[in-house]
């Protein structure tokens, strides 16, 4: 397998949340604070990784009748354990991604990729897969964060750095309150996905100029 | 493929499901036993802290036999200082859970909000640890009988641009008073 | 070569070739005569405040719509006019004490997000001024104070730091009580509220104009105005019937929204039964979110979300085609 490919498909042009619009409810619920992206960056990314290598070591094991009730279970298994350690352990980000921690079972994603590439590569192959396109997601939303606070809120990295606060850019009686609603999800989504579109056809044009150049 | 419908294939597709089940049922429970004791920590002092912040001391007993009319409170945690009183009115968009402290003389010593859902901006201004927040949370201190928002007669000033959470919080400190009340 | 060079000359274009008078500009115009006498009514209960409001939206609007094309290297559609009717509507939408940074942004929102990347003028979803006020709704502390009405009390063009807040009727009628004004109050407009929603009477005058000129017509303003009579009188929060109606269709912005706003060419039906049922619509929206919304006001957002259902009810009440068997015209 091509892992340079891989990463650069999951982090650009198979972007799990610009390009296949996978996960999109927690991308536009929880994108409101640094804090928020990261923390549910890196379960995902956890999550993904530990299923698509169980998949595909078990992917020979499982009848295709009944694969995908037993993805569901693997997955629902991994995502139950990251939010007991989350409960446990960080229980503020436990608190502050309430319910979207446990809703990682239906993200897309997993299953997604489970059914997409884990069920048919190698474990190897499926385990950078999941952690690309777990960068790819992280980074995604890390971006919509860092868009929606900072005009939603007028700080960045809020939840994480100034003791939760975030270091205020932006005096609070001026950011748009609706970047951090839906709304400005929604919004952000577009320009971000425009934005990777517009960065794809600008690398195109140049590794076009580049071959013609030889 | 021929032996798909076959007993055996039928067998094979329940026992392999039965084995993945098992495995992740045996890998959550040996997880569970590691966290439940961390978690009942937690919760337990997150409890005693919101506690704390209403009622001056702390606890020393939850009483579970109380008298409730009003069907919003759901736990009475009694002390030396009075008791608090864990309540949930229904706010403007789901139930705000706040704790309200009262003193054996039934009057107020404190309100905090727990949980919630409201507006960012207008009805969350009732939880933050802002200026606002703490002027709107202060106007209950030292309260008794029942209170409401000047727009329904009271003495409390609404926040503004959320009447609705600003009603939600009375109707929740009143639940408090009249259980504190049939407490004695 | 010689008769070549007279063939360049004449422009060929497809049919239809012939030609009339009214222009995007010119109905625009008309639309913007209309609202004037509710801008004076403004300036008469607010103060020249509600005037500096306007003026800085309208220039927002079409200064962005200007940059906007600018930028993309766009045709440059200004002198349509359309950016200064979004840029007085906006204005007529939001409380004369709002800041002018404010009422800035929502021209950024309204003109570049809600109408300039939809493709401009007639490929907008939404009306521009009205998504432009619910973005407003990001400051929702500047966009529920209310100023008192009376020369006395009008804000200052700089500063509203010392203003006189008042309740509005409809923040009464919200509560489920007869408001405290006057129903000849509230025809006339001398109460609380945006800038230039007040006055009903102001309003239909400006109704009358576009309806002699024809800039529209009058199904959607009165299906949408007498849904809302209808549903009121048929279910008032108070003993008085006539004058809850009476108090719910002058007051907030009804009026505002029935005539100017909901009858938006680009994001109203085509169709006559389009164009009442999208009215109708409108009303029972904006009654039921006046009953039981968390807002007092439900115009704006029953007009919006009517303009996301124009492409379905653009598809009742078609004509059918000439000649065209009955079945396939059931098709």
């Amino acid at each position: 397998m091509n892992f340079k490919r891989q990463f650069r498909e999951g982090l650009l042009t198979k972007n799990p949340v610009t390009v296949q619009l996978l996960g999109m409810c927690s991308t536009l619920a929880i994108t409101t604070s640094l804090f928020n992206g990261i923390g549910m960056g890196l379960a995902v990314t956890a999550i993904l990784t530990c299923s698509n290598i169980l998949i595909a070591a078990l992917r020979n094991f499982i009848p295709s009748q009944i694969r995908i009730a037993a993805y569901i279970t693997i997955i629902a298994g991994f995502v139950t354990v990251v939010d007991l350690l989350l409960k446990a352990f960080i229980p503020a980000l436990s608190q502050s991604l309430g319910v979207f921690i446990p809703l990682i079972v239906v993200n897309c994603i997993i299953l997604g990729r489970a059914e997409g590439f884990a069920s048919k590569n190698t474990v190897l192959a499926s385990a950078v897969d999941g952690i690309c396109q777990g960068i790819g997601y992280t980074l995604a939303l890390v971006i919509m964060c860092v868009i929606r606070e900072l005009l939603g809120n007028g700080t960045f990295g809020g939840g994480l750095l100034n003791g939760g606060e975030g270091i205020r850019l932006i005096p609070s009686q001026f950011p748009a309150m609706q970047m951090v609603m839906p709304v400005g999800g929604f919004l952000t989504l577009g320009f971000v996905i425009a934005g990777s579109q517009w960065l794809m056809k600008h690398l195109d044009i140049k590794n076009k100029k580049k071959e013609a150049a030889k | 493929m021929k032996t798909e419908t076959t007993a055996k294939y039928v067998l094979r597709l329940a026992l392999t499901l039965l084995i993945i089940t098992s495995v992740v049922a045996v890998a959550l429970a040996g997880v569970n036993a590691i966290t439940a004791p961390k978690i009942a920590q937690l919760n337990a002092e997150k409890t005693q802290q919101a506690i704390e912040a209403v009622l001056p001391g702390g606890f020393d007993q939850e009483i579970t036999d109380f008298t409730d009319d009003t069907g919003l409170v759901s736990k009475v945690y009694a002390g030396a200082n009075g008791y608090a009183f864990e309540v949930t009115p229904s706010g403007f968009d789901n139930t705000i859970t706040m704790m309200v402290g009262v003193d054996l003389e039934g009057k107020v010593l404190g309100i905090s909000i727990v949980s919630h859902t409201e507006t960012s901006g207008l009805g969350a201004v009732a939880a933050a640890s802002t200026a606002a927040g703490e002027a709107f949370r202060g106007q209950f201190v030292g309260k008794s009988g029942s209170v409401s928002v000047t727009k329904d007669g009271g003495e409390v000033d609404a926040l503004t641009g959320a009447t609705i959470t600003s009603r939600a919080v009375c109707s929740g400190v009143n639940a408090a008073l009249a259980c504190a009340g049939n407490l004695g | 070569m010689a008769q070549m060079k007279y063939f360049y000359e004449l422009t060929i274009s497809s049919s239809p070739h012939a030609h009339t008078p009214i222009t995007t500009q010119t109905i625009m115009r008309d639309v913007l005569i209309a609202l004037a006498p509710a801008l004076l009514g403004g300036i008469y209960f607010f103060g020249f405040r509600a005037l500096a409001v306007t003026l800085v939206s309208v220039a927002a609007c079409v200064f962005f719509e200007w940059a906007y094309c600018k930028i993309t290297k766009a045709h440059c559609k200004i002198y349509d006019l359309s950016a200064c009717v979004t840029g007085a509507l906006l204005a007529f939408v939001c409380p004369v004490t709002i800041p002018y940074w404010t009422i800035i942004l929502g021209a950024l929102f309204a003109i570049v997000i809600v109408k300039m990347l939809f493709g401009g003028l007639g490929k907008n979803i939404v009306n521009p001024a009205l998504a432009g006020r619910a973005f407003l709704f990001s400051w929702p502390v500047i966009m529920s104070t209310w100023v008192s009405v009376g020369y006395e009390n009008a804000p200052g063009l700089l500063s509203t730091a010392d203003i006189v807040t008042s309740a509005t009727p409809l923040a009464n009628m919200h509560q489920g009580m007869m408001p405290t004004d006057s129903i000849m109050d509230m025809f006339l407009g001398n109460v609380g509220g945006c800038l230039g929603e007040t006055s009903a009477l102001l309003l239909l005058i400006g109704f009358g104009y576009l309806l002699v000129r024809k800039v529209i017509t009058p199904r959607i303003p009165v299906a949408y105005i007498g849904t809302v009579a209808v549903l009121t009188f048929l279910f008032p929060l108070g003993n008085d019937r006539i004058a809850w109606m009476c108090a719910q269709v002058c007051g907030g912005g009804l009026m505002l929204g029935a005539i100017f706003m909901a009858t938006d060419y680009v994001t109203s039906p085509v169709t006559k039964l389009g164009q009442i049922v999208y009215g109708v619509g409108c009303g029972v929206l904006t009654v039921m979110i006046r009953y039981f919304g968390g807002y007092n006001e439900g115009v704006s957002y029953a007009i919006l979300v009517m303009n996301c259902c124009v492409v379905l009810l653009d598809r009742i009440g078609r004509p059918v085609k000439f000649g065209a068997p009955r079945k396939e015209a059931a098709k």
